[in-house]
């Protein structure tokens, strides 16, 4: 058995959040910590670029988007109904189904206003202005 | 002439700012000596030495527009902080629900020319953009029985085809089309060429990440350069609308194996083109910062003069300063003649003629232009003089177009694309007994061939945060309708 590793850098608050979850779901505290770590342990794999073989970690993409899903399906629900997911604005206009084929829109790309840069509408206006600036679909493909 | 002692930096900043002198500083001696000539008018400071900014070391390109951040290789942060955008949110049909589905699609920009194309997008992970360029070159791919593979892609069904310079060295290396965009995009050849060219683009930008065959489905924002005239105020001509609408919202299948036989499969659609006169977008790096404000420039007439393989073109922007308000911008562009081309088909004549029966097709008499050297009878064969000769009699003709317009001296001048490059030392020439340095940029050589692409990402920044606002709003205006 490996060495006990020590919690005393772990902020008091988060503690305090294992103290209740131990009481509220009746499991000890080093249960819920086992549980904390796990979740956490694999957020953070999704956090860190995929190495050359394309591994998060050393964990399979495909792997690790299963395993996550378990753990992150409560935590999507929460986001969504308090208005803070990164990506509610492609969500919830109209609700995703099922894609013809996987769509990867490729790691870490920002892809919202919320995520990425407020470009000015200074040259945006000077495209309109000049006639450029619009897709073929917008203007009615 | 004046000396001044420059105690910091600092001072010589404000001094800059405030005086119409270009300073040297010379810092050979223990105390910093300044000569400052009269000789220069500074709005060359203006851009030369900003408090907080790298400094770029062509004076006539400001430190926070693109072309400044990219010629001084920062990273493309904006002055909050923040990333580019780098998708757009899209919609895709699903067959199996007859509706569409939202998605988010990947911005890449092309500069569709005719000697090469060119691919500009921001690298998955990295706030760099990735640039690459392509010899628009096809040949049916043959099979290699032994030895280092060739690249090799093939599009839905077709043959498999090798592109780029691997098509130029083989055998039946075929031209493509050159000319206007409906004739190009015809051409079956030419669809499967950009669809391969979309994909080693993406690659470079780092999105092969998974390690198997298949690379996932990639829906695609393309912000398209085209000549300038196939575009007005309505934007692009009803001919050019045809001929690029069966690209859109079509699934590509593209299978790409490399030298060493290893195999990729890829799924672009292309959600959503943007098409963009390829000049402007030049101007565009110029003028822009990364916020997507424009610089602050004392210029009023701005001329980009965009040498190419295929054509040469002039794209003028007037930029009519107000009292209150960023200058409202005006644009005329034109098409003034034949680019490198001219000068590569005459290269073709020469050389057959000293070598009968030497056929080459345009994109191999473009590659003996810019390398100067010919395969003959199985050797690599340097034709140095033959280059020199046709680049020195036909450059002439070009230049004799470009005259009028450094000689009326109304304008400043950009030059930029391959040609510029190839030119380079006659064209300066040129350049220096009409015009004095402040009013002429030659675009730095590492970016002049890909720069109208890199422009188009530019521009479609700003489509991009314009799709963006309106799917807030339209969010926020269903959220409204719920509650």
């Amino acid at each position: 058995m490996s060495d006990p590793i020590s919690l005393r850098n772990v902020s008091p608050e988060l503690l305090h959040l294992a103290h209740t979850l131990s009481t509220q779901i009746g499991a000890s505290v080093a249960v819920v910590l086992r549980l904390a770590l796990a979740s956490g342990l694999l957020v953070e794999a999704t956090k860190v670029a995929p190495d050359q073989a394309g591994t998060y970690a050393g964990l399979d993409g495909a792997t690790l988007a299963k395993a996550l899903r378990r753990h992150l399906a409560s935590a999507i629900d929460v986001l969504v109904e308090y208005g803070q997911h990164p990506y509610q604005a492609a969500c919830s206009a109209e609700q995703p189904v099922q894609r013809p084929y996987p769509l990867e829109p490729g790691p870490r790309a920002p892809s919202s206003a919320e995520d990425a840069a407020v470009f000015d509408r200074s040259l945006g206006d000077d495209l309109e202005s000049l006639g450029l600036g619009m897709g073929l679909m917008e203007t009615g493909a | 002439m004046h000396r001044a002692v420059v105690p910091d930096m600092s001072s010589l900043v404000g001094m800059c700012r405030q005086s119409d002198y270009l300073l040297h500083v010379d810092t050979r001696s223990g105390t910093p000596l300044v000569t400052i000539s009269s000789l220069f008018v500074v709005s060359l400071t203006t851009y030369f030495l900003l408090e907080g900014e790298a400094m770029t070391p062509t004076p006539t390109i400001h430190p926070r527009s693109f072309l400044g951040h990219l010629y001084t290789h920062q990273p493309l942060i904006t002055s909050a902080g923040k990333e580019l955008l780098r998708t757009v949110p899209s919609h895709a049909w699903n067959e199996q629900t007859s509706g569409k589905m939202p998605t988010q699609a990947v911005l890449v920009s092309i500069d569709n020319g005719n000697d090469a194309l060119k691919g500009a997008m921001l690298h998955a992970r990295d706030p760099f953009l990735r640039t690459r360029r392509i010899v628009t070159a096809y040949a049916p791919a043959r099979t290699i029985r032994a030895g280092e593979g060739v690249t090799t892609w093939q599009v839905n069904d077709s043959e498999p085809f090798w592109i780029g310079e691997d098509a130029v060295f083989a055998h039946k290396a075929e031209s493509l089309p050159i000319g206007m965009t409906e004739e190009r995009f015809a051409d079956q050849r030419f669809r499967h060429f950009l669809c391969a060219c979309l994909v080693d683009l993406v690659m470079e930008a780092g999105y092969a990440i998974h390690p198997g065959e298949m690379q996932g489905a990639y829906e695609l924002f393309v912000s398209l350069g085209l000549p300038p005239e196939e575009l007005d105020l309505r934007g692009p001509k009803e001919t050019v609308r045809r001929a690029l609408l069966p690209l859109l919202q079509t699934p590509f299948t593209v299978r790409r194996r490399d030298e060493q036989g290893q195999s990729t499969t890829w799924v672009l659609r292309l959600a959503e083109i943007a098409p963009y006169p390829q000049t402007f977008a030049s101007f565009a790096t110029w003028y822009y910062t990364l916020d997507g404000l424009p610089i602050e420039t004392d210029i009023v007439k701005h001329v980009t003069l965009d040498i190419g393989g295929g054509h040469l073109h002039e794209c003028q922007i007037d930029l009519m300063h107000q009292g209150a308000g960023r200058p409202k911008l005006r644009m005329s562009a034109s098409l003034l003649g034949e680019g490198t081309i001219a000068m590569a088909r005459a290269v073709r004549e020469t050389i057959r003629a000293r070598y009968p029966g030497l056929q080459l097709s345009d994109a191999q008499a473009q590659q003996v232009l810019t390398s100067g050297a010919v395969t003959i009878e199985g050797r690599r064969v340097r034709v140095d003089e033959v280059v020199a000769e046709v680049i020195n009699a036909r450059s002439q003709n070009l230049f004799t177009q470009l005259l009028p317009l450094l000689q009326e001296r109304q304008s400043f001048v950009m030059f930029t694309g391959g040609g510029s490059l190839l030119l380079s030392q006659s064209l300066r020439r040129l350049v220096s007994t009409k015009r004095s340095l402040h009013s002429v940029l030659f675009v730095p050589d590492e970016l002049a061939p890909v720069l109208n692409a890199i422009g188009g990402y530019v521009l479609a920044q700003a489509s991009a945060q314009r799709m963006v606002d309106q799917r807030s709003a339209t969010d926020s205006s269903t959220r409204r309708q719920h509650e």
